[in-house]
């Protein structure tokens, strides 16, 4: 009997902690056709394709909600193909293809919710606060936040690149 | 060049920059597989080039009233130059972000931006005094 109860409480540890991390009933999916990952600067405006993400939320469990998102970064459009281009080699696409932020706290932030988590660019990552509201409708919500960033600190230091960016995301999922 | 010459002059040169515009549209459209129409349609072609022809053959209309056909050569240059700067103003266009493809835009913009000129220098001999005089001369 005895020989049972080591292995019984491993695989219960094992089944209770998957359900810990990953809980599927608070897992969104992105509306492919319907979100906009938008950068503005004083001098331009642009848009990234290209979202894949992994959003667990739960608004009355913020401390097992998790975002996990990345960005193809070769899928800037500025409305320019010159700029396009110099966009890309300013991001060095070819060597990496995207920028990754993923969430290590989610916590309520007056109106809305802050995310803090880890924006990797290039070479680079840095700790940042992203904050955000999450608007319920009938297939699922509406995820929008927007955060500034300093490309300059990521190594994006092509000539002719904003000081700093704003970057605006209007995330629509569903259950 | 009487005002009726000019405005003939403007018109079949409109007619044929704007023909030769639309045939290269749809060339380009069908060759990369790109669809700038909602930027530049039907109308805008047809609007722009009967901007620059109009503009061109009134030139010439003062041109020629005030020195007579000598400045035309002149005139010429001026205007095959502005066609050509008038490049810089497609290479800083932005297009709407939800047009895909910018960087195919100038690719197709650029040539039509020589077209109103062309049209013009290939159909003016057809309306110069000076043609008309050497016909006269060889008779």
């Amino acid at each position: 009997m005895n020989k049972l109860v080591y292995p019984a409480f491993v695989a219960t540890a094992i089944v209770s902690s998957a359900f810990t991390l990953v809980n599927n009933s608070d897992l969104f999916k992105v509306k492919e056709e319907a979100y906009s990952v938008k950068l503005v600067s004083k001098k331009f405006e642009g848009v990234f394709k290209g979202l894949k993400s992994e959003i667990h939320f739960n608004e009355s469990n913020l401390s097992e909600s998790k975002i996990t998102a990345s960005i193809d970064a070769s899928s800037v459009n500025t409305g320019n193909g010159m700029r396009n281009k110099h966009a890309r080699q300013g991001l060095d696409t070819d060597k990496f293809q995207n920028v990754t932020f993923v969430s290590t706290s989610i916590a309520k932030s007056g109106n809305g919710y802050e995310a803090s988590g880890r924006l990797t660019i290039k070479d680079v990552t840095k700790d940042i606060k992203l904050p955000f509201t999450f608007t319920k409708n009938a297939e699922g919500g509406v995820f929008a936040g927007s955060f500034t960033v300093k490309p300059a600190e990521y190594n994006v230091t092509k000539s002719g690149t904003p000081e700093t960016i704003e970057i605006q995301l209007n995330i629509p999922v569903t259950k | 060049m009487n005002w009726r010459k000019t405005f003939i002059l403007g018109i079949v040169s409109t007619f044929l920059a704007s023909i030769a515009c639309l045939i290269y549209a749809k060339i380009y459209k069908e060759a990369f597989y790109v669809d700038f129409s909602k930027v530049v349609g039907l109308k805008d072609l047809i609007a722009a080039c009967a901007i620059g022809c109009f503009l061109m053959a009134t030139g010439y209309h003062f041109a020629i009233k005030w020195k007579g056909e000598r400045l035309i050569g002149l005139m010429n240059v001026l205007y095959s130059v502005v066609s050509f700067a008038s490049i810089a103003g497609v290479l800083g266009f932005d297009l709407p972000l939800d047009v895909e493809s910018p960087e195919m835009f100038p690719g197709m913009v650029i040539p039509m931006h020589f077209f109103p000129v062309l049209s013009l220098l290939t159909i003016y001999p057809f309306f110069s005094n000076l043609n008309n005089d050497s016909n006269e001369l060889s008779k």
